[in-house]
């Protein structure tokens, strides 16, 4: 109870309905809006990219000319002008600052006011015992610092912009990059692996355990930006790593765009845990502005016994595709996907996983948690496949759907596809309003119908929420009051 | 789609204007949009787990009347009439009406048309290739109308023969209308030869208030054929639509359901149970769409795969804007008797309204090892206890087939086909 | 009747019974007591056959023939009888269905003509009647939304259709109230004859109160350790396994 109390007080705390809606006034280096060779030509330039790099994304410029932006999800919106949006903006300074010192300080405040301390000492100053959490910012298309790099080194482990590990680590990034997501794997992957400014890298070496919690913070500040940030994360043989991604963007009546990219890869025995906290602006209560979130995300388990999880919680952006997934290659590996997605106002959400079991003994787990208020739409699109040689595969597969409102939707399109005999597959699902009976005894306990909501739908979330980390989940909870805000009446 | 085969099917077109009155127009109509669309391909939704090659690279004749006259099956249950069609074609000297005439109207396609020209609209043109061609190509069909009050408590049978039909097709459409609080058994069947014949079959029923229709199939095809067969069902006030479909024959077979609950208290139970023998693939699609509040549908699905055979289900449930108190439950287990064998599924939910509890479930894998070790522990042999464990696994999907020496007789052939296949998987 | 000499047993590569002989004479009531763990339940499942537990060496004799490569269903029709510690589930399976199968597969082994439907039902009557099973639990799906004790009890009754010469009764008195266990034991003493043998397998001494055991084996980690009369059974329960093994 204590915990949920906690929650109603964060949620009455905050005002205003997206708190991070602001604008940090920075000069920017942009590109010419547009897509076209130059403009790949251009953003490999301003990296100094090396030629590989560049026929890389040029290969990737020219399979996506020749396809097809998807359309099967459950999500509508006006056809996007690839030629209306910048594919480059850059707060202007020439080189990554060497220290924090260097950063724009208007920057760092925008950090601050979102609630991401870049500064260690923050960090170090705050309470003693907390746990320390590396980051890297990524504002609009670069990366703009990355903390704790010398801690983490010590440890041998890599954390740092792709841009710079393209050139500190050309062997590394050149043997994993496009591997679990190749080029031409979906219409916006190929875009991303045409455009992608920044992003992050990380290699955790054999048999370590990374120290301490890493992090990337996105924002998108300027107009008419799309970010297609790139995330590649290596964890060799017995390393353990836990990842947590965030994501704002200030209050703006276009759409923008964000097609990213995460490729995770897991050798024997390592383990991957990637959190996600979306919160790109969702657009106003009329579905006008918020961000298009595009994503392909997804995991190579290649080593036995290896094992990612995914755990996400979705309240942002206008439209969500995206579909974190594993690919069990590994003898023995484990696949988990822990999902809440909420969607208030006109949002669309058509999210879910795949879970590819290649080989034998490989598990997964899925439980995903949909939420749809005032008009919104909301799918759980998922597949469960087992190839023929994989023996004693387990799945198990739970997706429930909650509807607090007459006008929002919720679908479930599971897709289950066997083809061998041991394997055990769970699948079950639920939609469900939010029982009268939980509502009338919160309301008879004292609570209004806001809170009685918050607090059902949290307990509703409940299983996948004791997956994020610690800080992150305290953080979620109160989103989820704040996206569910004006829903109830 | 090669332009021969849209050829070959105009070709057939020609040679079927005034076979049934007042439908030329409508079947160009749907030829031209058959042509345009093409047969679908597994890249097409709906027809993910259905391979249907063979129609799309050969031209199927229409099947002509066999040489001789074909066997007819063995009766399942007492039934209140026998309808029998050969070929595709009504054989009025081969069924026996029983008294049924006295209490419902019966006729076949052509009559009904020549009587109601202007109910020619009624005709659905289908919503895919395949019930496109059904409309462009029927040929004969019947139309069951029981007036409002009337039960007629026997099963209504209708035996679809298909014999020394190499590459040629029936094209059939059945409708059916219930008037208000009637009730009745059809008892669908289809069986045939060894020949590569292709049977597609189209049923249009309507419900109406207070009616009940259970509708069984029982497809037990020929083992080169290929079955496709649609069910397009609407229910009124109070009206439930009952269905069980079993799939036992054919190479390839595919079952579609689509719906509609059109006002309150209607209900739909769709069950069904396919066993694919070894290189078979059975695949059954349900759609039922709750377009009215306090609607209710229950789906239990069973299937079975042997060696290098495939099932597969789509079942869908949508409930539209406005339809509060809805309950829907889809129930999925498929089991795997073989390394080769594969089970496909996918139940979706598309929910617009919020006052709803709709829920699937859905399960593979093998037989229970634990289940299975209980019955030999008792002194069950292992081939004994594993026929019992598959009758038993399917046996919750014949629940509702409304007769019991009907469900006994189905059980029966469900039980022959798990002892042939199940001893063999024993010998392996 | 039932002779086990030094039985190595693996389940998943792992030992589990580490060298155990055990001789059961007929008309004698034996039982094992042993914490959680102690390898009893796979003692019982290995003798009945069950198939992934593998015996890497010793050997079960049965009425003195050899059973070890003899399918479970085999050995029932030997005369031999395993009663579940988690009686399993089957829905779709009726109870009388079961019975009856098992039964007729039992006298089809033995070169026995089936029984009648209606001399079997007679039979389950008579047999469900002692236990105290109504009818319609008879009709039900074998275990089906049944309680533990109701579990039990159809264990018992199955038991008694089957009439095996050696039963091995794994945990049986595990979840039952007062009444069930007074009811079990009344079934277990009902197979007690000069020519039966009948292996309990328990963790408390509280169903030894109601059977009377002829001798009681104490079993740790994979083996027995201590044999003695009804006795020891009192003992375990004063002082508990550490200071009697």
């Amino acid at each position: 109870m204590a915990g949920t109390q906690e929650t109603q007080d964060h949620v009455a705390e905050i005002t205003g309905e997206y708190k991070y809606g602001f604008v940090t006034d920075v000069d920017m280096d942009m590109a010419p809006k547009g897509l076209s060779e130059d403009i790949v030509r251009f953003i490999s330039a301003k990296k100094k990219e090396p030629e590989w790099m560049l026929e890389w994304r040029l290969k990737a410029y020219r399979a996506w000319l020749k396809m097809e932006e998807p359309d099967w999800a459950k999500v509508d919106y006006p056809k996007i002008d690839y030629n209306d949006i910048y594919y480059y903006a850059a707060p202007k300074s020439q080189d990554k600052p060497k220290s924090l010192d260097e950063v724009d300080p208007e920057l760092l405040r925008t950090y601050e006011k979102l609630g991401i301390p870049l500064a260690e000492q923050e960090v170090l100053a705050g309470v003693e015992g907390a746990r320390k959490i590396a980051v890297d910012a990524v504002f609009d298309s670069v990366s703009v610092a990355t903390t704790f790099r010398e801690e983490l080194k010590k440890a041998g482990v890599i954390f740092l912009s792709i841009s710079e590990a393209v050139h500190e680590y050309p062997e590394l990034v050149k043997k994993y990059l496009g591997t679990v997501v190749p080029q031409r794997d979906n219409y916006f992957a190929a875009l991303n692996c045409a455009v992608f400014s920044d992003g992050t890298f990380v290699y955790i070496p054999k048999g370590v355990r990374c120290p301490m919690e890493l992090s990337t913070y996105f924002r998108i500040n300027t107009e008419n930006t799309g970010q297609f940030e790139r995330t590649l994360i290596v964890a060799d043989e017995g390393s353990y790593v836990s990842y947590l991604e965030g994501c704002t963007a200030p209050m703006r009546d276009e759409n923008q765009l964000h097609a990213a990219v995460v490729e995770l890869v897991a050798m024997d025995d390592a383990e991957i845990k990637y959190s996600t906290v979306q919160n790109w602006y969702p657009g106003d209560k009329d579905g006008k502005g918020g961000i298009y979130n595009f994503v392909t995300k997804r995991a190579l388990c290649k080593g036995k016994n290896s094992k990612v999880s995914w755990t996400q919680v979705e309240t942002g952006s206008a439209v969500t595709w995206k579909y974190p997934s594993c690919v069990l290659a590994g003898e023995n590996s484990v696949g988990e996907f822990y999902s809440v997605a909420v969607t208030n106002n006109l949002q669309q959400a058509d999210t879910g996983t795949k879970m590819i079991h290649m080989a034998p003994g490989t598990r997964s787990t899925i439980i995903s948690k949909g939420i749809s208020a005032g008009r919104s739409q909301n799918s759980y699109r998922g597949l469960v496949k087992v190839l023929s040689g994989a023996e004693n595969v387990r799945n198990y597969t739970q997706c429930d759907s909650l509807l607090v409102s007459s006008e929002s939707a919720a679908h479930t399109v599971p897709y289950i596809e066997v083809k061998n005999p041991t394997a055990q597959i769970e699948h079950e699902a639920t939609t469900s309003k939010i029982s009268e009976d939980q509502m009338f005894y919160c309301r008879a306990r004292g609570l209004d119908e806001e809170e009685a909501v918050a607090m059902i739908v949290n307990g509703f979330c409940k299983e996948v929420m004791q997956h994020l980390p610690m800080e992150f989940a305290v953080e979620a909870q109160k989103l989820l009051g704040i996206s569910l805000e004006g829903s109830v009446g | 789609m090669p332009d021969a085969i849209i050829d070959a099917y105009r070709d057939q077109l020609w040679g079927l204007i005034g076979t049934l009155p007042g439908l030329d127009g409508v079947r160009e109509r749907a030829l031209n949009k058959f042509a345009s669309a093409g047969f679908p391909s597994t890249r097409h939704e709906d027809w993910r787990y259905s391979d249907i090659k063979t129609l799309r690279t050969t031209p199927f004749d229409q099947m002509a009347a066999p040489m001789q006259a074909p066997d007819l099956p063995a009766p399942l249950t007492d039934v209140a009439a026998r309808l029998v069609f050969v070929n595709g074609r009504f054989q009025e000297s081969l069924s026996d009406m029983g008294d049924l005439l006295q209490a419902a109207s019966v006729r076949p396609l052509a009559n009904h048309l020549m009587a109601n020209a202007e109910r020619v609209d009624e005709l659905n043109l289908g919503s895919d290739s395949i019930n496109l061609l059904n409309t462009a190509l029927m040929r004969d069909g019947f139309v069951l109308s029981i007036p409002a009050g009337i039960e007629i408590d026997e099963a209504i049978e209708i035996v679809h023969v298909s014999a020394g039909a190499d590459h040629a097709a029936a094209h059939v459409r059945h409708l059916v209308e219930m008037g208000e609080g009637a009730s009745a058994t059809l008892l669908e069947r289809f069986v045939g030869d060894d020949s590569a014949y292709w049977v597609n079959s189209l049923l249009q029923a309507r419900v109406t208030e207070g009616a009940t229709l259970t509708h069984i199939r029982m497809q037990e095809e020929g083992p080169a054929a290929t079955h496709t067969a649609t069910a397009i069902v609407s229910v009124g006030a109070g009206g439930n639509y009952h269905a069980t479909n079993i799939s036992l024959g054919s190479n390839l077979s595919r079952f579609e359901a689509r719906v509609r609950l059109l006002a309150d208290e209607a209900n739909a139970t769709v069950d069904g149970v396919a066993l694919a023998g070894t290189g078979e693939s059975h695949d059954m699609l349900v759609h039922v769409d709750h377009r009215m509040p306090n609607t209710t549908s229950d789906q239990v699905f069973r299937t079975v795969a042997d060696a290098r055979g495939k099932t597969s289900f789509q079942g869908k449930v949508t409930v539209a804007a406005g339809a509060q108190q809805v309950n829907a439950d889809q129930s999925f287990k498929a089991l795997l008797l073989d390394r080769t064998a594969e089970a496909n599924a996918k139940p979706e939910l598309e929910i617009f309204a919020d006052d709803v509890k709709c829920s699937h479930g859905a399960t593979v894998g093998e037989l229970d090892d634990k289940a299975l070790f209980y019955l030999t522990s008792r002194g069950i042999d292992p081939a004994t206890a594993r026929q019992m464990l598959v009758e038993a696994f399917s046996d919750e999907a014949f629940a509702r087939t409304g007769n019991e020496s009907l469900a006994d007789s189905i059980r029966a052939r469900v039980g022959q086909w798990m002892q042939n296949h199940t001893l063999e998987g024993q010998a392996a | 009747m039932l002779k086990v000499t030094d039985l190595h047993v693996s389940v998943d590569e792992k030992e589990i019974i580490k060298g155990l002989s055990l001789t059961i004479n007929p008309g004698e009531v034996h039982a094992i007591m042993g914490l959680n763990g102690a390898g009893k339940s796979t003692l019982a499942n290995t003798i009945a056959g069950r198939d992934d537990y593998e015996i890497t060496s010793g050997s079960i004799e049965f009425a003195g023939k050899d059973v070890t490569e003899l399918e479970p269903h085999e050995r029932v029709g030997e005369g031999m009888f395993l009663g579940f510690q988690y009686p399993v589930e089957i829905p779709g399976v009726s109870n009388l269905n079961f019975m009856r199968t098992a039964l007729n597969g039992v006298r089809k082994y033995r070169g026995e003509d089936e029984m009648s439907a209606a001399e079997f039902m007679k039979l389950v009557r008579v047999k469900a009647a002692d236990l105290k099973m109504s009818t319609d639990m008879l009709k039900r799906f074998v275990n089906v939304g049944f309680s533990g004790g109701e579990k039990k009890r159809n264990e018992m009754v199955q038991m008694a259709v089957l009439d095996p010469k050696l039963a091995i009764l794994d945990e049986t008195d595990s979840g039952l109230d007062i009444d069930a266990l007074k009811t079990v034991a009344d079934g277990i003493n009902a197979q007690r004859r000069d020519d039966t043998s009948i292996l309990l397998i328990t963790h408390y001494q509280r169903l030894l109160d109601y059977v009377q055991p002829d001798v009681v084996h104490v079993m740790i980690d994979g083996k027995i350790v201590k044999t003695g009369g009804k006795e020891l059974a009192v003992e375990l329960e004063e002082k508990g396994y550490a200071d009697v093994a």
